[in-house]
């Protein structure tokens, strides 16, 4: 980590407050705008995704294909005008965005980006994350009934209802995947996918994909994650649980009175979260920072990547000359992929320094890409639940599930001691 | 000061002063939705206090416990209410002198406890051992006092405690070394491994420090003792803990909460869980249909 490694955190910690306290400034400044900035890529990731799904091709006007489309949609809600209704609680009302917001943003200190580089190293790194989202609820509670209107105060009491009866199944899910861990620190969750059992049946030490969590045991851990990220969803409030802010029905929910960078904030926070629980997936289930083949050496990546960018190239016009120049270029990125981000290490020698911190940033984000990319497919894709339908499934469907996946990870978890636990309840009856 | 500990007094006067005030916006606000919301300053002030106390763990859980799930249940409460805005129920009534002495008197009570009564010492306490002097042709001893601390060097382990770093600062105090004496040794076994010996000059306060990093996952010991500039030793081996541990190392957290948990803790624990289940037997009461006969 060269470029991380200039900054002499020891010395900082223990030096004067000045320079400390700008450091840790400067670290909450950087997460501050990278969460801007992602959060406006990833509507306009949502427009254009939405508008293919449905044969359009969304934004376009500002901008190479639109791309600049987020800019222009920022600065309009930035000097838009901001309305506080006559009826609201003007104290709450103004707090409440903070308070979602900060929830939301808290998050995201304790998040495994890279081996051994997150912005705050936490012992109780998951139980942390799961605590700090509940100041989510309580913010959405303050705007619901601050605003002092209906649609506000039932998208309010949908919205907390909803995340609070998810928080069980997704709870026991992420217990389960704990007695597997042992530990509740990030960072040490994704080194143990490192190396571990594949499908119950024999150890894996070359840290790829067999060895991740939802490699485990077979089925169960990947129910845990199909129950996870079912729970995700409805935490997050997107489709096909957005009842809080059903448009058809309650115009915009816990949202509805707020306009300008007010409305703004609440939009940032329902981004980030999102992105936490995508993170939260890869971290426990995907295998956190660890890529996928690491045996594979760059001349397989480069042919992947010939074989791909021919069979796109092709595929796109159905001629020889685009085959050859997709070949080409899929090449190009297959090494690049190799080099740059696959680190020089192998299996048996992880990459270490700068190569590391590039190849776990690369691999953290792109499969938390992967599944926000799944999560804005699914809203594009699946209607509404009805409320009771909704708490039907937590509650009647989900909840005992993830009670039984529980139990049977325990006891897989445990199963060198069946032996002497069954020889001694027989040699203890054949005493008698 | 360093500036951690700065950054660390700071935050503390930050979260104490959000916690008292707080308290007052839920006892003097004239709208109990809004006392309600303010619960929420109280209780992650709260949760900061046991997160700079070095308590994560209980940190965690009283964020999770009362604001995910008791502070929504008020809120919950407090807004099903019917037209509970419109009354005028929290506190209507200016409270009386009566109400005033009962505060004073338990505010001077908390002060008597904290002045006189608890132990608030963070640094660990020491161990005094006497180590007999072979080399001094008189039999003389010395008097050692061992320490063994966090990797922060401040925060105590006390006897047989555990780490969660893989980094523990032990220190031998010697108030009078023997002539000769210029170094510290310090042997460190893991249990049912190699013992390592690390060697570390005597201040001039006759006190050394030596830190130990790379542990492994297991309880180790350690013993003592001071030798010359020549290698040659001025006392006996002295050992920290005599038949078991000095300290654990434990990766992960959860083993050994667990094993508190179902081991010297149970019967707290399944107290609580019992009072869960009479709070839930009444809700579901609470909440039930009245049958007409």
């Amino acid at each position: 980590m060269e470029l991380l490694g200039a900054i002499d955190w020891e010395a900082l910690r223990n030096g004067p407050v000045f320079p400390a306290f700008l450091g840790i400034l400067l670290v909450a400044f950087l997460l501050v705008n990278f969460i801007a900035v992602y959060a406006g890529v990833s509507t306009l990731i949502e427009r254009k995704v939405a508008g293919h799904m449905q044969a359009r091709v969304g934004p376009y006007r500002v901008g190479p294909h639109g791309a600049l489309q987020w800019l222009a949609d920022a600065l309009k809600l930035m000097i838009k005008e901001d309305i506080i209704a006559r009826d609201t609680d003007r104290l709450l009302f103004r707090l409440a965005p903070y308070v979602v917001f900060a929830g939301a943003f808290a998050c995201w200190v304790a998040l495994p980006y890279a081996p051994g580089w997150s912005p705050a190293d936490f012992n109780i790194g998951i139980l942390y994350l799961v605590a700090v989202s509940s100041a989510v609820v309580i913010g959405i509670l303050m705007a619901g009934w601050s605003s002092g209107s209906k649609w506000a105060l039932f998208g309010a009491m949908r919205s907390a209802a909803q995340i609070v009866s998810y928080e069980v199944p997704v709870g026991l899910t992420l217990l389960g995947m704990l007695l597997i861990y042992g530990t509740l620190d990030m960072q040490k969750i994704c080194e143990a996918q490192r190396a571990g059992l594949v499908w119950g049946l024999g150890q894996d030490t070359a840290g790829g994909l067999w060895s991740w969590g939802i490699n485990r045991h077979p089925p169960f851990t990947l129910i845990a994650f199909l129950i996870y990220f079912i729970g995700a969803l409805a935490e997050t409030n997107r489709t096909p649980f957005d009842i809080p802010e059903a448009e058809s029905e309650l115009v915009a929910g816990y949202h509805t009175e707020y306009s300008g960078m007010r409305f703004s904030f609440f939009f940032l926070a329902e981004y980030a979260n999102m992105f936490v629980v995508c993170a939260i997936a890869t971290t426990f289930f995907l295998g956190g920072w660890l890529p996928p083949f690491p045996n594979v050496s760059a001349a397989g990546y480069a042919a992947a990547g010939l074989l791909a960018g021919m069979a796109a190239g092709y595929g796109r016009k159905k001629r020889g000359f685009d085959a050859v120049v997709g070949a080409i270029v899929g090449m190009g990125a297959g090494v690049l992929v190799a080099v740059l981000v696959q680190g020089r290490g192998t299996a048996s020698t992880p990459p270490e320094g700068f190569t590391a911190f590039v190849s776990g940033v690369f691999w953290f984000t792109s499969k938390v890409f992967f599944l926000l990319f799944v999560m804005i497919w699914l809203r594009w894709t699946l209607p509404r639940y009805r409320v009771d339908q909704l708490m039907d499934l937590c509650w009647k469907r989900l909840t005992p599930l993830a009670f039984v996946n529980l139990v049977a990870i325990g006891l897989l978890e445990t199963r060198h001691q069946w032996g002497p636990l069954l020889a001694g309840l027989f040699r203890a009856k054949g005493g008698a | 000061m360093p500036a951690s500990e700065v950054l660390v007094n700071a935050v503390f006067y930050v979260f104490a002063a959000a916690a008292v005030a707080g308290s007052v916006a839920v006892a003097a606000s004239r709208n109990i939705v809004r006392s309600a919301f303010a619960l929420l300053a109280v209780l992650f002030s709260a949760a900061a206090m046991y997160a700079l106390m070095r308590a994560d763990f209980i940190a965690g859980v009283q964020v999770l416990v009362y604001v995910g799930g008791i502070l929504v249940l008020i809120i919950f409460a407090v807004m099903l209410t019917h037209r509970i805005t419109d009354v005028k129920l929290s506190n209507e009534s200016a409270p009386g002198p009566a109400a005033f002495c009962a505060c004073l008197c338990l505010l001077f009570s908390l002060a008597v406890v904290v002045l006189f009564a608890g132990r608030w010492k963070r640094g660990p306490e020491p161990l005094r051992a006497r180590a007999a002097e072979p080399a001094s042709e008189k039999g003389g001893t010395v008097d050692l006092e061992l320490l063994q601390y966090q990797a922060d060097g401040r925060t105590g382990i006390e006897r047989g405690g555990g780490t969660f770093e893989e980094r523990v600062v032990l220190e031998v105090r010697c108030g009078r070394p023997p002539e000769g004496a210029s170094d510290v040794e310090v042997e460190v076994t893991p249990e049912g491994g190699k013992a390592s010996v690390r060697s570390e000059p005597l201040g001039p306060d006759g006190s050394a420090r030596v830190e130990l990093g790379g542990l492994e996952e297991r309880p180790y010991n350690w013993r003592v003792r001071l030798v010359g500039p020549d290698g040659r030793a001025r006392t006996a081996w002295v050992p920290y803990a005599e038949g078991g541990p000095a300290f654990r190392v434990h990766r992960g957290l959860t083993r050994p909460l667990g094993y508190a948990l179902a081991g010297p803790y149970l019967f707290a624990f399944e107290a609580i869980s019992v009072l869960l289940l009479a709070a839930l037997v009444g809700a579901a009461y609470l909440a039930r249909k009245e049958v007409k006969e």
